[in-house]
């Protein structure tokens, strides 16, 4: 909620600060929950989530299975556990690798960008590259892919990677030149450090909050783009378990098991609401601690 | 400003021009055989050779890909191999379902986003803003593909007011077109104005801040009425930019939302052609999404432009 609270004053100021660590807390309680059901739904889940078992279909929520079963009798809660585990791999590992390449090509561009002309020219090749790329949404690279290696985890993460390198890149280029102007940055050429050393001294060190920021936004967009793809068929495949690929299967069943329709959307709207939460408070802190610089 | 437009203009064209060939490239040539992976490993040879002789692909690549350049710059979208009709018409015919649904979200989500965003401002920092902050955060983390099972749930499943999918086609009466076009509307529309709102209460804050504004309350003006009169008009510079933005959500939104309800439009169409191997109309499809997306970044960009002159610089690459 930036902005949400203006003003100035001290009231206003430990009002910022409340509804700010609400945020940053929120944030990272939700997320920490899911992560902690990913890490174990990864290792261990009440059961088995590919026996199928037919005297068990559809059931309602008991004792035995707390939230049901599914149209081939496997325990729901074990799907939603297996579920966040597979939308964590998915979503860190697209948002890392997408990151990874996006900050490293922002990087270059940015100390190429008043450089001699050769380098500019790298610099614009960087830049119009993004948005090359930023012309495809993550569905469609999904579905481009799809022709080539087929539906499935990797074209997920292939494609939410792609979509996530003109993003970084864009924003290490841009908070990198405002850097590179810096007095400091000046002085330390002056003494002949290259550039890479430059880079990974001082410029780095200042982007890094403003990306893991943007790396936490990304991270709940990606997840909802996950089950988005897994929903349409495009991502995670069977017998791998996904929110999407859950819902997707509960809407054939609507009719007859309306609460298997529930649990999937709530988990991936609390991850994603953990990961925006987290985001935003992270910013409110940062910004709050330049003021106070 | 001219000169700023045509460069705009001009890499908006190198863009396409460039995405055109890496969907050329990532469709016919990555894959290997266009012919077998349409045709399936049980083909024939001698349909085989027909096939490729069809698609053209004893030319060269380069040959290939300028052939189908002048073929869309002259708006001919080829033939569709499984449905043994001209893609154009295909899409024609599709779009008259995927446009009116756009439409209708579109207005919906205005709407919802402009009413939800006035109120946020005029309550600020009271009760209704906090509420709205809270929806407005849930909203944004909602999948829309869950909404609309949500809502098929609620209209159709339970109370049974609305069809839960399909299309009776616009033949079959307006009213039961659009009847079964609302509930896919409103899944688009809702995620979309929970982002969008916020930027509403923004801009109307800005404005709301400024002297005519006091003016106008001076003048005994109640704080609603001074900001239907003045504050939207003042507010709609930065509105119409998020315009633009929910385009570009509009798009994704209609692939999805299509599919949950089955509907007949150009996303169901898209995904269907990916199922069955439809390499001509995968491309020409994803080419046309393509097109939209870089239309609506241009269309942004000028915005900016038009309302920021510190944004029209013209050399550099922000």
């Amino acid at each position: 909620m930036d902005s949400w609270i203006p003003g100035s004053g001290k009231l206003a100021r430990m009002n910022k600060a409340i509804v700010q660590s609400a945020n940053m807390t929120l944030g990272f309680t939700l997320l920490s929950i899911l992560l902690i059901l990913a890490c174990v739904g990864a290792i261990w889940t009440p059961y088995s989530v590919t026996t199928i078992d037919s005297t068990a279909r559809l059931l309602s929520p008991s004792l035995l299975h707390l939230l049901g079963t599914d149209h081939y009798g496997r325990d729901t809660l074990s799907l939603i556990m297996a579920g966040a585990a597979n939308a964590f791999f998915v979503g860190g590992l697209s948002v890392s690798l997408g990151s990874l390449i996006g900050v490293v090509l922002g990087l270059i561009a940015a100390s190429s960008s008043n450089g001699r002309p050769l380098q500019k020219f790298l610099d614009s090749i960087i830049m119009r590259g993004s948005d090359i790329i930023f012309a495809f949404p993550v569905l469609i690279s999904a579905l481009l892919l799809v022709n080539n290696i087929g539906s499935g985890m990797v074209t997920a993460v292939l494609a939410i990677a792609t979509f996530n390198i003109p993003v970084f890149a864009r924003l290490s280029r841009n908070i990198s030149r405002q850097v590179w102007i810096q007095e400091f940055v000046t002085a330390a050429r002056a003494v002949g450090r290259n550039p890479w050393q430059i880079t990974l001294r001082h410029i780095l060190p200042s982007a890094r909050g403003p990306l893991i920021v943007q790396a936490s936004t990304q991270f709940g967009l990606a997840i909802l783009a996950d089950a988005t793809l897994s929903y349409l068929g495009v991502g995670v495949q069977p017998p791998s378990v996904s929110w999407g690929r859950m819902l997707a299967d509960a809407q054939t069943f609507l009719y007859i098991s309306p609460a298997q329709a529930i649990t999937p959307g709530i988990m991936i709207t609390l991850a994603v609401l953990g990961a925006n939460l987290l985001g935003t408070g992270l910013s409110d802190f940062l910004s709050l601690k330049l003021q106070q610089e | 400003m001219l000169r700023f437009l045509v460069q705009r203009c001009l890499f908006a064209l190198l863009t396409l021009f460039f995405a055109a060939f890496i969907i050329f490239y990532t469709i016919e040539i990555l894959p290997g055989d266009p012919a077998q992976i349409m045709l399936g490993v049980n083909a024939s040879p001698e349909s085989l050779a027909a096939l490729r002789t069809q698609l053209g692909l004893d030319r060269s690549v380069i040959m290939r890909f300028t052939a189908w350049i002048i073929d869309l710059a002259q708006l001919d979208f080829g033939i569709s191999l499984i449905h043994g009709d001209r893609i154009a018409n295909i899409l024609q015919q599709r779009l008259t379902v995927t446009i009116p649904l756009a439409l209708i979200a579109l207005v919906f989500s205005t709407l919802t986003a402009f009413l939800f965003g006035s109120l946020s401002a005029l309550y600020r920092r009271r009760m209704p803003d906090y509420l709205i902050a809270i929806l407005s955060q849930v909203g944004i983390a909602l999948p829309n593909f869950w909404l609309g099972i949500l809502l098929i749930l609620g209209f159709s499943v339970g109370l049974r007011w609305l069809p839960s999918g399909g299309f009776p086609g616009w033949e079959a009466g307006i009213d039961a077109g659009i009847r079964s076009l609302i509930l896919p509307a409103i899944a688009i529309a809702l995620p979309q104005a929970a982002t969008l709102l916020r930027i509403v209460r923004t801009a109307l804050i800005d404005s709301m801040a400024q002297d005519f504004y006091r003016t106008a309350q001076a003048k005994g003006l109640s704080p609603a009425l001074a900001l239907i009169k003045h504050g939207f008009r003042n507010a709609l510079v930065p509105i119409l930019t998020i315009l633009g933005l929910q385009l570009a959500y509009l798009l994704a939104g209609v692939i999805v939302i299509e599919n949950v309800f089955v509907l007949p439009g150009l996303g169901r169409l898209l995904l269907q052609a990916t199922g069955q191997r439809d390499l001509i109309m995968i491309r020409e499809i994803i080419f046309l999404a393509v097109v939209a997306t870089i239309l609506i970044n241009l269309l942004i960009d000028i915005a900016y432009g038009f309302v920021d002159p510190r944004l029209r610089k013209v050399s550099s690459n922000e």
